[in-house]
């Protein structure tokens, strides 16, 4: 009866101390994923993935450039709302943007356009330099913040982005570029709040087509 | 004895109007609730402004509140949502001590029903807290890489001052920044060190650094008290006329540093903006709403010599 009792007294102890340093914890699977996800994220792979099964494919939602000039010169305000997007608790005002344009001028800043024929004021500037910034990610609208456990998986999916643009678009529009060709383009903007003259606005490009002259 | 009788009737009107009020105004803050203020340290004014605007906020919207210290130290967190969840506080509004040690004392606080609004710093999960204010520490810092370039030039020696190395705004701050400075191969950094977000620590780790590498350019800090600390230091070396100081945050007393030509630049953050969101997240919250964004990235501004005129108190003034 006394070892009974001491027997179920022992077993108690080793559950209480169980409780307290257990064998094993149980944690939700997606919980795991979401950790296991973040400790694997890839930016290389992944960007390279995001360029080429989305964002080229979505390049026709992006908005006429002509158009959206035209509406930003007539009402600034409306324009952002009805053709940008405004991140979080930001002011500035981002732009998926396509056109075709004269190339007026190659300076070392980028290749300057027209989009109207005989007119000679550049209204978008494709950048040929360094790109630094989060305008290519977030740009598009296709990525969301919120899906990124870690921001810093996030922002390394920008220079990743960022490296794509220099590697594979600018090099061809640096050396190709003449004046007087036409270029169509994709490509993202992004207006700051007090930015009153956007020309020539200042478009990342994404895609990129020269037309010999 | 003469008496006023119009003082008199004054005094018992006041008097008869606390009584009045005052039961109504304690009834409705206890009717609404408790919120708790959780802040990674009150050792940094810029914390300190963060916290009493969430808890100044949470008063104005009717809720009792609550500054709980964390003291930079992750055991002290956890103490202290323990110490809020057995307290029958409704909604905790949160700046974390560390990206992945803070996420247990937060998915806690979800077990125990209570919502987690994190502000400035991030937690790495997606499913703990109800919603992530966040500073976009890396496109600020990315402004500011290209900014140091402007200023400094395309060759020169400098030093970079780290934050807490388990926080992601350390790292994607110090990213941002080597994003673009990284491309311009005659900037060569010397030393890359911790100083914990800390103004002393900034100072005295500083004072090492210069004396193996006296011949710097400039100095880039994860925050501003470690760039007032690396100022002090530079003028006890007689060399602040000639290192570019650059930090972020854009607290108070760099502002007036960069107005008066000794700190190069900051990043504003706008903490009172941060930290008043949050507090109304919480309240629509306990009104019932529910479909908050996860992540919430809040704009950070440059704070140069040309433009300083525009900000002060701890963001743009109006």
């Amino acid at each position: 009866m006394k070892r009974a009792v001491l027997a179920v007294i022992a077993l108690g102890l080793l559950a209480g101390g169980f409780r307290f340093v257990p064998l094993f914890h149980f944690v939700p699977l997606k919980q795991e994923q979401g950790r296991q996800a973040a400790a694997e994220f890839n930016p290389t792979n992944f960007a390279a993935a995001f360029w080429n099964d989305r964002l080229l494919k979505s390049l026709d939602r992006a908005a006429d450039a002509g158009t959206v000039l035209a509406a930003l010169a007539a009402d600034s305000p409306k324009a952002r709302a009805q053709f940008g997007r405004t991140l979080g608790m930001s002011s500035a005002t981002l732009f998926f943007l396509r056109g075709t344009g004269r190339v007026v001028s190659v300076t070392k800043k980028g290749v300057s356009l027209v989009l109207k024929n005989g007119d000679n004021t550049a209204d978008i500037l494709l950048p040929t330099g360094l790109l630094f910034g989060n305008t290519v990610r977030d740009g598009t609208g296709l990525l969301d913040a919120s899906a990124f456990p870690n921001s810093q998986n996030f922002n390394d999916l920008s220079a990743e982005l960022n490296r794509i643009v220099e590697t594979t678009l600018l090099p061809q529009l640096r050396e190709q570029s003449k004046v007087g060709a036409k270029i169509s383009f994709a490509g993202c903007a992004e207006i700051a709040e007090d930015d009153a003259d956007v020309k020539p606005l200042p478009v990342i490009p994404v895609a990129v087509k020269l037309e010999s002259p | 004895m003469k008496t006023n009788p119009l003082k008199l009737a004054l005094t018992v009107l006041l008097a008869a109007a606390a009584i009045f009020f005052t039961p109504s105004l304690l009834a409705q803050a206890t009717a609404k609730g408790k919120i708790a203020v959780v802040v990674s340290t009150l050792n940094n004014p810029w914390f300190v402004v963060l916290g009493e605007t969430a808890k100044a906020r949470a008063l104005e919207l009717g809720y009792e509140a609550t500054i709980f210290d964390s003291q930079n130290d992750t055991a002290k967190e956890a103490a202290n949502f323990e110490n809020i969840i057995a307290s029958g506080y409704q909604a905790i509004l949160f700046n974390p001590t560390d990206a992945n040690g803070s996420v247990a004392n937060v998915q806690k606080a979800k077990a125990a029903g209570l919502p987690v609004f994190c502000i400035d710093r991030e937690i790495n999960s997606t499913n703990a807290a109800t919603a992530q204010m966040l500073s976009d520490s890396y496109s600020g810092c990315v402004k500011l890489g290209e900014y140091f370039v402007e200023q400094v030039g395309e060759t020169g020696k400098y030093v970079e001052l780290l934050g807490l190395v388990g926080d992601n705004n350390t790292w994607n701050r110090s990213k941002g920044f080597h994003s673009v400075v990284d491309r311009y191969p005659g900037l060569k950094m010397v030393a890359q060190q911790s100083a914990e977000f800390d103004r002393a620590k900034g100072l005295e780790v500083l004072e090492a650094i210069l004396q193996k590498n006296p011949d710097i350019n400039a100095v880039f800090c994860g925050n501003d008290a470690m760039a007032m600390g690396a100022y002090q230091a530079l003028v006890a070396a007689g060399k602040d006329k000639q290192v570019k100081v650059f930090g972020f945050d854009g607290a108070d007393d760099v502002v007036k540093l960069i107005a008066e030509g000794k700190i190069t630049a900051t990043g504003m953050q706008f903490p009172k903006k941060m930290a008043q969101q949050a507090a109304e997240f919480a309240d629509q919250y306990l009104h019932g709403k529910r479909d908050f964004p996860q992540k919430i990235p809040v704009a950070v501004e440059l704070v140069t010599q040309e433009n300083v005129g525009k900000y002060g108190d701890y963001g743009r003034k109006h």
